[in-house]
């Protein structure tokens, strides 16, 4: 079921996104509080002053001459609020606006001595775009005597509003920038882990770090640790008993092997002592694919073209046909005899399933090349990781007069990893196989 | 095989009885008097009678690789080991304590008579020289050659891979340096080492050119053996032990 959805699949992709939420969120949320915050803070303030200004512009106007009071009220006009006495009734409906109320709380709650006087307020909004407010009241002081007022400050402004909005996202920008660095850099030992993890099984032992990063994961690379050491007790003590059987086996087989030589019938002899050889062939396989897996082995400066053409030599005057082709000299660090192996299996399939074989070194400036093709009908591709590994054989190797145990390229491959090497097969062109070792030059 | 004459003593120290008894048996058919033991304690008290002594390494108590490291320590007797291990390590090992052969079992007999009679006869032709100057390692032109181990090492100290019938010839040549050596004498050394081919002349100018080869990877070593046309090869270099 493939499912489109937004969830990132990463742990550190995930740990950012919960992050770039929660600071989305805290973002929404701070701007709202800061702005109601500054809402009531500035409506509080504009009230308390309105307050004062129309409490002292009232204890004037009443104690002064009916003539004078215009005149006076204009002149208590602050650049803040512009003050006015009107006649009659205000240009202002009756009532307090619901916006204007925490405003009219203001007043009252400052100045108390207003709360006889019937108080209009109301907000009034300017151009569309603009978003200042006026604040327009009046109050009346006598009958039919009222104290108009207008303040020229802004009650809200959108700008400011947008300052607040900028600054409070670029620190939430900035604190999910370094939260992204910091998931990246806390997430680098778990990738590491994993990547190691991943390796585990391929070649030696794995070391996992259990001295440094959080303590979950040190306590993941101490178990990993553990494991590791566990499993290879396990593999160790198998491999332990199955090259103790080798061992074993091979008195019984070097009894047998002298006692053949008593049976009467030549033909009988002769096959029993095909059957020794094969199992002691077979014997010899098993030891030596175990042996080759190990990689703490000496090594040797080795020369190359002389290995190879003393194997080719040994299988010309055997009768085979093999031929070297190659520079005289070419020395790698290897263990002689392990290489020799290699390259002899891989020469003696040629020469099972291809009839003959051509030895080529070559060698590139980090690789030396040692290839062995034939003229056989080659593997299908499908076949080449089959073939390569221990026990495996293909059709053609099962059915085959003497069959070994399989492990012939699987030791070939052994010798060129333990070298830190490769084995590849592939199919000529021409047709026949080609199967290359390459190690390493230094 | 040119052994003189008289007839060799061999011990075969094996602990596993029937295996004692058919090799005995066998190897007296083959015209060498044995005497077998169970382990190595036995063998100690008689180890002084005998011109060739095959061990097996694995014996109770104690290995045949104590039993070989303490005989080498009093005596330059011929060992050949018989092993149920087959790897490099342990076959270096055995030779490093003093062995001259490390044979694998199941030993096909044939073979085994074959490796006595070669022991035998280095063993013989040492003895007519001073021991002492049959050494394990000798150089020549910068090369060396281990005659325990079976390797040689180019002069850049490179291991160069010779088949045991190259080594065999080349060990002729070192024992007579700087001296003509006829093909027959080449023939009759490597021999044994030959499979599948005819014995004669020919087989060993192959060797030869084989060997010639090998050594001509570094300069100059082409020029190691020279052929003295009609009667064989001379090797020009002079030898260290």
């Amino acid at each position: 079921m493939a499912r489109h959805s937004l969830w990132p699949k990463g742990l550190t992709g995930r740990v950012i996104l919960v992050l770039v939420l929660a600071v989305l969120f805290q973002f929404l949320a701070g701007s709202v509080l800061i702005r109601t915050g500054e809402m009531h803070i500035q409506r509080q303030d504009l009230g308390r002053r309105v307050a004062e200004q129309v409490l002292i512009a009232e204890r004037i106007i009443t104690a002064a001459d009916r003539s004078d009071r215009s005149r006076l009220l204009k002149s208590l006009s602050t650049i803040h609020t512009k003050l006015e006495l009107v006649e009659g009734s205000p240009e202002i409906g009756p009532g307090i606006d619901a916006e204007a109320r925490e405003i009219a709380n203001a007043i009252f709650e400052f100045e108390p001595a207003l709360a006889n006087y019937e108080l209009r307020l109301s907000l009034e909004t300017g151009s569309f775009l603009n978003l200042e407010r006026q604040v327009i009241g009046a109050i009346e002081i006598d009958e039919d005597t009222w104290i108009g007022f207008t303040t020229q400050e802004r009650v809200a402004d959108w700008r400011l509003l947008l300052e607040t909005s900028i600054r409070v996202g670029l620190i939430a920008v900035l604190i999910l920038g370094s939260a992204a660095v910091l998931v990246r850099t806390l997430s680098a030992p778990l990738r590491r882990l994993s990547e190691n993890a991943q390796l585990i099984g391929t070649s030696g032992r794995i070391f996992f770090d259990d001295t440094t990063g959080p303590e979950e994961l040190r306590e993941v690379s101490r178990a990993l640790n553990a494991m590791q050491e566990r499993l290879e007790g396990v593999i160790d003590q198998r491999t332990q008993a199955l090259l103790a059987v080798g061992h074993d086996l091979r008195t019984p087989l070097a009894r047998l092997r002298l006692r053949v030589d008593g049976i009467e019938d030549r033909a009988d002899r002769s096959a029993a002592r095909e059957d020794i050889d094969q199992m002691t062939r077979m014997l010899q396989e098993l030891l030596e694919f175990f042996e080759t897996g190990e990689s703490q082995l000496d090594r040797e400066p080795t020369e190359l073209s002389s290995l190879c053409q003393m194997i080719a030599e040994a299988f010309d005057d055997l009768g085979a046909d093999v031929r070297f082709e190659g520079p005289d000299r070419l020395v790698i660090d290897a263990v002689h005899d392990h290489l020799a192996r290699a390259i002899e299996n891989l020469v003696d399939n040629a020469i099972k399933y291809g009839g003959n074989a051509t030895i080529t070194l070559a060698t590139d400036p980090d690789w030396a090349i040692v290839s062995v093709e034939d003229n056989g009908p080659g593997i299908p591709a499908s076949q080449f990781a089959r073939v390569m590994h221990p026990f495996e054989r293909s059709d053609a190797a099962r059915s085959g007069r003497h069959p070994g145990m399989g492990l012939g390229l699987s030791i070939a491959r052994n010798v060129a990893e333990a070298h830190g090497g490769r084995l590849e097969l592939a199919n000529r062109s021409g047709g026949g196989l080609r199967a290359t070792l390459t190690f390493p030059k230094k | 095989m040119q052994i003189s004459e008289r007839t060799y003593q061999i011990a075969l120290v094996e602990d596993d009885g029937a295996l004692r008894t058919l090799l005995t048996r066998y190897l007296r058919q083959s015209g060498f008097p044995v005497r077998g033991y169970a382990t190595a304690a036995e063998f100690r008290a008689s180890a002084d009678q005998f011109d060739l002594v095959i061990l097996d390494v694995m014996l109770p108590a104690t290995s045949g690789l104590d039993l070989c490291r303490w005989l080498r320590e009093r005596s330059k007797v011929p060992i050949i080991f018989i092993s149920a291990r087959s790897s490099h390590t342990d076959r270096i090992v055995g030779l490093e304590l003093g062995a001259d052969d490390y044979l694998i079992k199941p030993v096909d007999p044939g073979e085994l008579v074959a490796r006595i009679r070669s022991v035998l006869r280095r063993s013989e032709e040492a003895g007519q020289r001073d021991m002492a100057d049959y050494a394990s390692i000798v150089r020549f032109e910068g090369w060396q050659m281990d005659r325990r181990r079976r390797e040689l090492f180019a002069p850049e100290g490179s291991r160069v891979s010779i088949s045991e019938a190259e080594f065999d010839l080349l060990n002729v040549f070192i024992n007579m340096p700087q001296r003509v050596i006829g093909r027959d004498t080449l023939l009759e050394h490597s021999r044994s080492r030959l499979p599948g081919r005819d014995h004669s002349d020919r087989s060993v100018d192959v060797l030869v050119s084989r060997l010639r080869r090998k050594l001509g990877s570094v300069d100059g070593g082409r020029d190691l053996i020279r052929t003295v046309r009609g009667v064989g090869y001379v090797f020009t270099a002079s030898v260290d032990a």
